[in-house]
């Protein structure tokens, strides 16, 4: 029974004398049960040293199987993936953002583009100057010497000044990407639409003059009564078309501030040629200032003038856009993207799912974590206390 | 003006909002007057025409700016459609000359901020061969004057016609003047603009726009 590897000079000789030693006692104890009158004592003392040897014979081969390295390491295993498990939990939830988070935007910017996923009206805008309007396809007006001033190819673009001009309303369809941006004496609002029609409706009153393309003649129109005219960029009867880009570009009386609360933007982006960028333009950030704040996660983020914000998958609850001297845009919603970057250093401002867990069911991830580590030492000490039995 | 939308839409100013005129029923004739007064007030159940095609959305509101109280039905062009007005009646505690009609020609759905196209509602399948239309507008801040033009859509834009100034129409806010308008023979469709010019400032407010459809509409 001798294995091979153990230790020839101490174990080794152990092991024959006990060998040896059993070899004797059972044979004793078949002589003495064989006789019949050997007492009961002396044969039960006989067989519990034989089962003594036995077990002494037995313990060093069972070593020689099990050695003790291979012991420790398949009695470490069970241990160590309970811990595993709860690290990569915690990774995990470290690592996953939320998939929308809410926000409250406040900033100001010299201009916006916010991209339109419904068809959007903004309307009822008194004009305190001059309108001037480029990027359409039709003249549309019940007076006849508007109607027949029919757009060509070289005229699209129209300049009204009048008594009393007003942009009664602008109509443009889904999928659409409106950049408005505030100047000092107005504001300009640019329409680019994958879809068809852009319809500009103006209202004009008073002594009005108009002149349509850059070179004709300025027609001089009095109208005693309201008159309108209807600018309409691509085909009404063709909607998938793409619309020419229009830009309107509204003059403001004094500090009179245009407001807008009808948009419901899917994405907003703060990017604007750069001035002297010479042939090439460079793009440079719009954003002058504000803050950006995350209830999820309590955080309030300054924004600083030229940091890149770029937010994607909004769905708005409130939207305020003011065109003053600045765009200034109030807006609160949740986001699918919410991303800042300042300077070469780009983050992602969604909460992960453990930062959002930890600030709104905090109660939640203490009990969890404890019933998990409950869990966690009741299985080591379980396995533990098995081993030893 | 776009009856039947509730949304709320547009340049939006916190200090100065954007006053305007309205159209709060467009009728062929009156509806018939109640019986005598003192008697119970029953009004009698109204049949209601409209002399176009397809189905058109019909909207019942008080001429007052309140109370607030509406009825929508659809209504289908040619056929009649019963509505007993008693309840309304009673509800608003308001005559039924005080009940605004209008028949919204096209889905809801339509490009907003389009030029709404009406039809006008008429009492008795005689009504419905009337010319003369009543459309009751009314101003939300106090004006000076009301005028309004009407004219064939589509044709030569020189057959607009000219401006109709109504005699004594300054009036309060929230005051309704009733415009009565020829409609032509063919019956095809008419627009329809009115023009007020507020009290305060003299500025006109945006103009009230609407067409007025008829059997005629699509023939050439």
């Amino acid at each position: 029974m001798a294995s091979p590897d153990l230790d020839p000079g101490g174990s080794l000789h152990e092991l024959r004398v006990l060998h040896e030693l059993r070899g004797q006692v059972a044979s004793q104890l078949a002589a003495r049960l064989a006789d019949g009158r050997a007492p009961v004592p002396e044969l039960r003392e006989l067989n519990e040293r034989l089962s003594l040897l036995d077990t002494a014979l037995a313990a060093p081969v069972k070593a020689a199987e099990n050695p003790p390295g291979r012991q420790s390491a398949s009695r470490a295993w069970p241990v160590v993936w309970p811990l595993l498990l709860v690290g990569g939990i915690l990774l995990l939830a470290a690592t996953v953002p939320v998939p929308s988070t809410p926000l409250t935007l406040n900033v100001q910017a010299s201009s916006v583009k916010l991209g339109l996923t419904e068809a959007t009206v903004l309307g009822g805008q008194a004009v305190g100057g001059q309108l001037r309007i480029e990027g359409f396809s039709a003249l549309e007006s019940p007076d006849p010497a508007l109607a027949q001033a029919s757009p060509g190819e070289q005229t699209n673009t129209l300049a009204i000044r009048g008594d009393q001009t007003q942009l009664r309303a602008l109509n443009f369809p889904a999928g659409t990407e409106l950049t408005l941006r505030a100047q000092g004496d107005g504001a300009i609002l640019t329409v680019d639409s994958s879809r068809s029609p852009v319809v500009a409706d103006i209202e004009m009153r008073g002594k009005t003059s108009l002149r349509l393309g850059d070179t004709a003649a300025v027609l001089e129109r009095e109208f005693p009564h309201s008159e309108w005219l209807k600018v309409v960029g691509g085909d009404a009867a063709q909607p998938g078309q793409r619309a020419p880009l229009m830009t309107l570009s509204l003059a403001k009386r004094g500090e009179a501030t245009l407001r807008i609360d009808a948009l419901r933007p899917r994405s907003l982006q703060f990017s604007e040629p750069q001035a002297g960028a010479g042939i090439v333009s460079a793009r440079g950030s719009s954003l002058d200032s504000g803050t950006l704040t995350l209830p999820s996660t309590g955080q309030t983020v300054p924004i600083n003038g030229g940091d890149w914000l770029e937010i994607d998958g909004l769905e708005v609850q409130r939207c305020e856009v003011a065109l003053g001297n600045a765009v200034s845009i109030k807006l609160t919603g949740s986001a699918r993207v919410v991303r800042l970057k300042v300077g070469d250093f780009d983050r992602s401002l969604k909460p992960s799912w453990l930062e959002f867990v930890a600030r709104h069911h905090l109660a939640g991830l203490l009990w969890g974590s404890a019933a998990l580590l409950w869990g966690a030492l009741a299985w080591v000490r379980k396995y533990f206390s098995a081993g030893a039995s | 003006m776009v009856p039947g939308q509730s949304r709320c839409e547009g340049f939006f100013d916190k200090t100065v909002s954007q006053p305007f005129l309205e159209l709060v029923s467009l009728t062929r004739g009156l509806p018939p007057s109640p019986p005598a007064v003192g008697a119970a007030v029953t009004a009698g159940v109204l049949e209601i025409h409209a002399n176009a095609k397809g189905t058109l959305h019909l909207v019942v509101q008080p001429q007052r700016s309140n109370p607030f109280y509406r009825v929508d039905a659809a209504l289908q062009g040619g056929q009649a459609l019963t509505w007993d007005p008693a309840p309304m009646l009673k509800a608003t505690g308001l005559p039924l000359s005080d009940l605004g009609f209008i028949a919204i020609a096209g889905s809801n759905a339509a490009a907003p901020g389009a030029v709404a196209a009406v039809a006008a509602v008429g009492f008795t399948t005689q009504a419905l061969g009337e010319k003369r239309v009543y459309a009751v507008v009314r101003v939300s801040v106090d004006v000076s004057q009301v005028s309004w033009r009407a004219y064939s859509k589509g044709a030569a834009a020189t057959t607009a016609s000219a401006w109709v100034d109504m005699p004594g129409s300054t009036l309060f806010a929230w005051q309704r003047i009733t415009l009565p308008i020829e409609l032509p023979g063919d019956g095809k469709e008419w627009s329809v603009d009115v023009q007020a010019v507020a009290s305060n400032n003299s500025q006109a407010l945006p103009l009230l726009r609407f067409t007025i459809v008829g059997p005629g509409d699509g023939k050439p």
